[in-house]
């Protein structure tokens, strides 16, 4: 209770460090929403359009059944494979007649060679895998997808670099926002850890209210960052979902299940390290 | 032993200034004592090494039949809980009101509710700061700022009070009466007083000794 007595002493006399904490906290959240909401995406994509891009390697005809099998288990060990399927002359005659609904009398005569099927671990390893069932020479042929994955992957590697790129950056401005608290911390602050300090107070008691305060503020900037992206991000992409229906976009309306202990977690994080580094230098300054 | 003794301290400050050299003396409890000296004679130094703010270049600070000089950091907060220290700079935060300064070191103790009112409103009648206690100390005199500094320092009855130029702010009647009150207070209640002053006015109207302090060292004492 007397820490909370002090709390508020601190933060209502002298609001401009709480005040500016808890907007730094605010963006960093929204900037943290941006990059996991890139994140979700680019998985949903990824995973989506692995199930469609396989790599199909056509077997020689006089490649023996054991043959295949070995390749098979070769290929299956490779670390960028992720399901391999060896399909054999009858299953895909059968699925040539499913597909196209004819009749084996149709298609007499016509040959189908055994097949290896792999889908890739991750959809941006596809071109390697294919690189290295071309250099296999029990392979008549390796087909990949053409040029609809090369666009794709393209895509993908672009959005995975932006995503890169905004993972720093929200990196950078974390460090920034900390050092920023800290400083504003010994500058408005400073002088009260250094007068309880004089009068003899332990670091944990004079640590305690400010504390509080970087929890409540992390806390308050947390749930800032959440509501102003639920409120940006919900009719925003159902807006957009609407307008471009055949694109995939992460189910925005589970997103907040996601932001909510996100935000609050990294709001609680920031202001709690902010205050904890400011009062250690406060100390240090006069111990 | 001595309540305080200071055994051959040293203070070299970087690059090489010697704050204090060879300082030896001994106070005894309940004891008044003026450290006098002019400025930069190193009395705010000394009471700096007290109050473990600093650390001694050489030599040995006991207090309390305590070596305190090599005391470990995570003790230094509970030997300033004996201690009430009227800085020199007053130390007194803008934003508090008079009364939360004074129940600041009542809190650091433990001591809260009625007894830390009553404690910080005995102090308040004393210093005659009763109508000002909801002030903010930023609102306050020079004069009621330095009252304020004191009352902080004996609101929580230290063992030993440190008073480094507590006149500095106020008028000659005010000054004296200050300096009566600590004077009466290490009479009545036993507890040991070190007033620094660079005035040798004060130090004659108080039979109390006087250590003279010079460029860092002891020149002599007064009785």
């Amino acid at each position: 209770m007397l820490s909370m007595g002090r709390v508020s002493r601190y933060m209502f006399r002298r609001p401009e460090l709480f005040v500016l904490g808890v907007l730094i906290v605010l963006f960093t959240g929204v900037l943290v929403n941006v990059t996991v909401f890139g994140y979700l995406e680019a998985v949903r994509l990824r995973e989506h359009w692995r199930e469609r891009f396989t790599i199909r390697a056509i077997f020689r005809e006089d490649v023996s059944r054991e043959s295949m099998e070995r390749i098979r288990e070769e290929v299956a060990r490779h670390p960028l494979a992720g399901r391999v399927a060896l399909i054999l002359p009858e299953e895909a005659r059968a699925r040539f007649l499913e597909r196209l609904g004819l009749s084996g009398e149709e298609v007499a005569g016509i040959s189908f060679p055994a097949s290896l099927e792999v889908v890739p671990r991750h959809i941006e390893d596809l071109p390697e895998i294919a690189a290295v069932l071309r250099t296999e020479e029990a392979f008549a042929e390796v087909f990949c997808g053409g040029k609809e994955v090369e666009g794709f992957l393209r895509l993908f590697r672009l959005l995975l670099q932006a995503l890169g790129g905004f993972f720093l950056g929200v990196l950078g401005f974390g460090v920034f926002a900390i050092v920023v608290t800290t400083a504003l911390v010994v500058q408005l602050r400073g002088r009260e850890v250094e007068v309880l300090s004089l009068v003899g107070a332990p670091p944990a008691f004079s640590l305690a209210p400010f504390l509080l305060e970087g929890l409540f503020g992390g806390l308050l900037g947390g749930a800032g960052a959440y509501l102003l992206s639920f409120a940006f991000f919900v009719p925003f992409f159902r807006l957009v979902g609407e307008a471009f229906p055949g694109f995939l976009w992460v189910n925005v309306e589970e997103l907040p299940m996601v932001f909510l202990p996100l935000d609050l977690g990294v709001g609680c994080g920031m202001g709690v390290l902010g205050m904890l580094l400011g009062h250690w230098r406060a100390r240090r300054r006069r111990p | 032993m001595a309540f305080l003794e200071f055994r051959g301290v040293s203070k070299v400050y970087p690059p090489g200034i010697r704050a204090l050299e060879k300082v030896t003396f001994t106070v005894e409890k309940g004891e008044f004592v003026f450290l006098q000296g002019p400025t930069g004679a190193g009395k705010t130094t000394l009471f700096r090494l007290i109050t473990q703010e600093e650390r001694p270049t050489e030599g040995e600070i006991w207090f309390s039949g305590r070596r305190i000089d090599t005391l470990d950091p995570h003790f230094v907060p509970f030997l300033r809980q004996h201690l009430g220290v009227v800085f020199q700079d007053l130390e007194i935060i803008p934003d508090w009101t008079v009364y939360e300064h004074l129940v600041a070191p009542l809190a650091v103790l433990g001591v809260n509710g009625k007894e830390a009112r009553k404690a910080a409103w005995d102090v308040l009648c004393l210093l005659g700061l009763e109508k000002k206690s909801t002030f903010r100390a930023r609102w306050l005199s020079g004069g009621e700022k330095q009252k304020l500094c004191i009352g902080r320092a004996l609101v929580h009855r230290p063992k030993l009070v440190l008073a480094d130029e507590p006149t500095g702010n106020l008028d000659a009647a005010s000054a004296l009466e200050v300096l009566n009150l600590l004077w009466n207070l290490s009479r009545n209640d036993r507890v040991t007083v070190i007033v620094a002053t660079h005035n040798e006015a004060f130090p004659e109207r108080f039979p109390a000794r006087t250590i003279l302090l010079e460029r860092g060292r002891i020149r002599g004492e007064r009785c």
